[in-house]
């Protein structure tokens, strides 16, 4: 089950549509909570224990029992509480908002950004029974971003290994791994010292098998 | 090595190069990671404002949080860095990456808002692999472009649109704010504001400010700053305390405490600026309504999660602002109200105008190209409109007074024509009145205003036998005579087949009423006297002068005649 809790979430078909959310197709994987009241609190805590994915609205408001929205100070102390029990439950989080640089390890999300890529990452939730948060950073293709970053470990690395420790290099091997998935290692880095290459052509040859 | 700098994020691999290249260590700029985009403008400032930056290496995998797009984001905001002169945001620029460029192209999905890819087609900018030799012979080859080339060569071919979901109207209404601050002396701490700088630092905002050259440290100060003693302002603004409130209390400062705004911010999410209650907003600008304003300044928009949407035509009349400007003038049409919005949808304006706003004022956006004299010039048209809307300001009082004369003629017990006549007289002057724009348009307005009292003398004073006039319930008019001081009569009825108004009045106030003022017969004397002038065009009677010189009858073409003769209205209409 993935939660987004966003209190602005009400305005969100102006810009995107949103209207499959309530499909039963993603409304059973996905729930989306826009008003949370302080009283309802509670029972959102309860549903974390299933929750495998929750994405929270950066500066999310929460409103008291008459709807009423809270004062500053009440909002942050009750907003932390719940980020905390989120933390203490270990269930990973995305914080999204309007305007928030997008960046992959601090798991934070411009909140455009965020509603674009969500049917995708639903989608991908349903057919692969897996939650992949990196589709909501990286779109559907998220495998090519992730490509190239396993070989641009593997070419710093190549960059600043002798030849002959290439074998022996993880970020190596595993950068071959995905990139010539039919050959092994040995056969790539091998035909690399056949051919008398040196760094740089290695690196466009490497280059060259990129699809 | 001398002007080349180099971003690093100090890992083993970036350290090598760096030594490899011979780049000194106060050349080497530790990346750095911010949650806003204007947190990147401010720092990429200090660091080209505080170095001689000639040549600049960024590696494309800065921050190891995306392969390709964090060095691209660093070098937009470099180029599009509006505070720093043109010739240091054309720095040549050095991607560093292992992956060549049709590789980069293909495999990545770019910010679509952003398009940073487009940097690769620009002037000035360099690709080359990590190999040191090749970074070398490009430090040595490459060079910046002519600062002319700018917008052909590097602007034009840049892509960047607003977000989805931040409108215009935020960025607008920001820009605005700074520019009008430009002008009236307050720029630097309009642009500390962190709202204004986190709308006017995001790649969109700095994109249009860049293309239209819009940015400019120039600093003007007000020295014909706005007379607004004992005058009372209301500020009406979702965006008040976003620079506008603390702005236009500066330009209104000799109003001191009578210059208000309602302060959104209390209805508001601290954080996201957006309403969480817009009704309690809407409800205290309401409150407003039936107060003693003399200048209320209105934003058109005060909704912008339902109203500054772009993919929705919203009906004019529809607007919240325009809602409140309807229920002001519903309650006074006389409020002068200037209508100030950072939309330039002259269809919303329009109608603004027709339903009864005085003018208004566009807030400048950064996608017209206004130099800093044409926003002085804009400025000096809204000090303009604003004392015109004072000079005006009778409206609203003679408006107020309308009502409460027709609420005392609704208790009376004269016949309902007679009093419908008398309502329709006074909607009839105001109306002429507050479209009165020229001398003859304010002496019609009085002609049409005297037509009360000659409703009075009608229903009050009739023609019977033997040519003589009865005075209702009283009996016949006497022939009032102005006698050392004072009114008097020999006891001698009128006869005739038409007896002048004046002296139909007196009879009324003095026989039927029983009133003594002989001063207020005499001053009504005069007005119509002043009416006769005008309408027979007279000029006998038009250009006479007192004692000093001074023209007795030439106010009856200005708002001063209408007000005297109003006075008089107001003493009948008690009497009756």
């Amino acid at each position: 089950m993935i939660i987004i809790v966003d209190d602005t979430f009400v305005d969100r078909h102006r810009y995107q549509d949103v209207s499959y959310l309530q499909d039963v197709k993603y409304s059973k994987i996905c729930a989306v909570y826009a008003i949370v009241k302080t009283i309802d609190l509670a029972s959102l805590v309860k549903k974390i224990s299933s929750c495998q994915l929750f994405c929270n609205h950066k500066t999310l408001q929460l409103y008291n029992a008459e709807s009423k929205a809270l004062n500053i100070e009440d909002n942050s102390k009750n907003r932390e509480t719940l980020i905390n029990v989120i933390t203490q439950y270990k269930i990973p989080r995305v914080e999204f908002s309007r305007g928030l640089e997008t960046n992959y390890n601090a798991k934070k999300i411009d909140k455009d950004l965020f509603y674009s890529n969500l049917k995708p990452l639903l989608d991908y939730f349903i057919n692969n029974n897996a939650i992949e948060p990196k589709i909501l950073f990286w779109g559907e293709s998220f495998r090519k971003k992730e490509k190239l970053f396993f070989i641009q470990k593997m070419m710093i690395q190549i960059r600043i290994t002798e030849l002959g420790d290439f074998k022996i290099n993880p970020e190596i091997k595993e950068g071959l791994d995905i990139l010539y998935p039919n050959q092994t290692n040995e056969q790539v880095i091998e035909g690399w010292i056949s051919k008398q290459l040196n760094k740089n052509e290695i690196i466009r040859e490497i280059n060259s098998q990129i699809q | 090595m001398k002007g080349v700098y180099m971003f690093s994020d100090f890992k083993p691999f970036a350290k090598e190069i760096i030594v490899q290249l011979g780049i000194p260590d106060n050349q080497v700029i530790s990346t750095q990671t911010f949650e806003k985009e204007n947190n990147y403008h401010d720092w990429l400032k200090d660091i080209f404002k505080n170095n001689e930056v000639e040549k600049i290496l960024i590696p494309l995998n800065l921050n190891t949080n995306d392969p390709i797009n964090d060095g691209l984001k660093i070098a937009l905001h470099i180029r599009l860095n509006y505070e720093l002169p043109v010739i240091k945001r054309i720095v040549p620029i050095i991607f560093l990456s292992d992956f060549t460029l049709d590789v980069i192209i293909r495999n990545n999905d770019f910010d679509p808002f952003v398009n940073p890819q487009n940097l690769f087609f620009t002037q000035s900018i360099f690709l080359s692999s990590f190999d040191p030799d090749e970074i070398k012979n490009l430090i040595k080859k490459v060079e910046p472009c002519g600062e002319n080339e700018y917008h052909f060569g590097i602007l034009n071919k840049l892509r960047i649109t607003q977000r989805a979901s931040v409108g215009k109207h935020s960025i607008s209404n920001a820009w605005g704010c700074f520019k009008l601050a430009q002008v009236t002396g307050l720029r630097d701490e309009i642009y500390k504001n962190e709202n204004i700088a986190e709308h006017l630092k995001t790649f969109y905002a700095k994109y249009l400010i860049c293309y239209n050259n819009a940015f400019t440290n120039e600093i003007f100060i007000d020295l014909n700053p706005m007379q607004c003693q004992g005058k009372k302002i209301l500020l009406i603004d979702d965006q008040a305390e976003d620079g506008w409130s603390i702005l236009m209390k500066n330009i209104f400062k000799s109003a001191g405490n009578d210059f208000q705004a309602i302060d959104s911010s209390n209805y508001k999410n601290n954080e996201t600026k957006q309403f969480h209650d817009f009704e309690g907003f809407y409800a205290e600008c309401q409150n407003q309504i039936g107060k003693d304003w003399d200048l209320i300044i209105m934003d058109l928009r005060l909704y912008p999660e339902k109203e500054d949407i772009d993919s929705e035509m919203i009906i004019p009349t529809e607007l919240s602002g325009y809602k409140l400007i309807e229920e002001f003038l519903n309650e006074n049409e006389g409020y002068q109200i200037i209508v100030s919005t950072a939309s330039n949808k002259i269809w919303n304006i329009n109608t603004a105008l027709k339903r009864g706003a005085s003018s208004y004022y566009i807030k400048e956006s950064p996608e017209f190209s206004y130099s800093i004299r044409e926003t002085k010039g804009i400025y000096e048209n809204f000090k303009y409109d604003v004392q015109k809307c004072f000079a005006q300001n009778y409206l609203r009082i003679i408006y107020d007074d309308i009502k409460t004369i027709k609420k005392q003629l609704a208790g009376k017990a004269y016949p309902i024509n007679f009093l419908n006549e008398l309502n329709s007289q006074l909607d009839l002057a105001y109306e002429m009145l507050d479209h009165a724009n020229s001398k003859v348009q304010f002496a019609y307005a009085f002609v049409t205003l005297y037509l009360f009292i000659e409703a009075i003398n009608n229903y009050f004073v009739s023609k019977v036998a033997d040519d003589k006039w009865d005075i209702v319930d009283t009996g016949h008019l006497l022939d009032w005579k102005w006698n050392s001081g004072a009114y008097s009569n020999t006891n001698t009825e009128v006869t005739g087949n038409k007896p002048p108004e004046w002296q139909k009045f007196a009879g009324v106030y003095i026989q039927k009423w029983l009133k003594t003022d002989n001063n207020f017969i005499q001053t009504i004397y005069f007005l119509i006297t002043k009416r006769n002038g005008f309408v027979h065009n007279d000029n006998n009677i038009l250009d006479k002068r007192d004692y000093a010189g001074n023209y007795l009858n030439h106010d009856i073409y200005e708002p001063s005649g209408f007000i005297k003769l109003f006075e008089c209205i107001k003493e009948i209409s008690n009497s009756l």
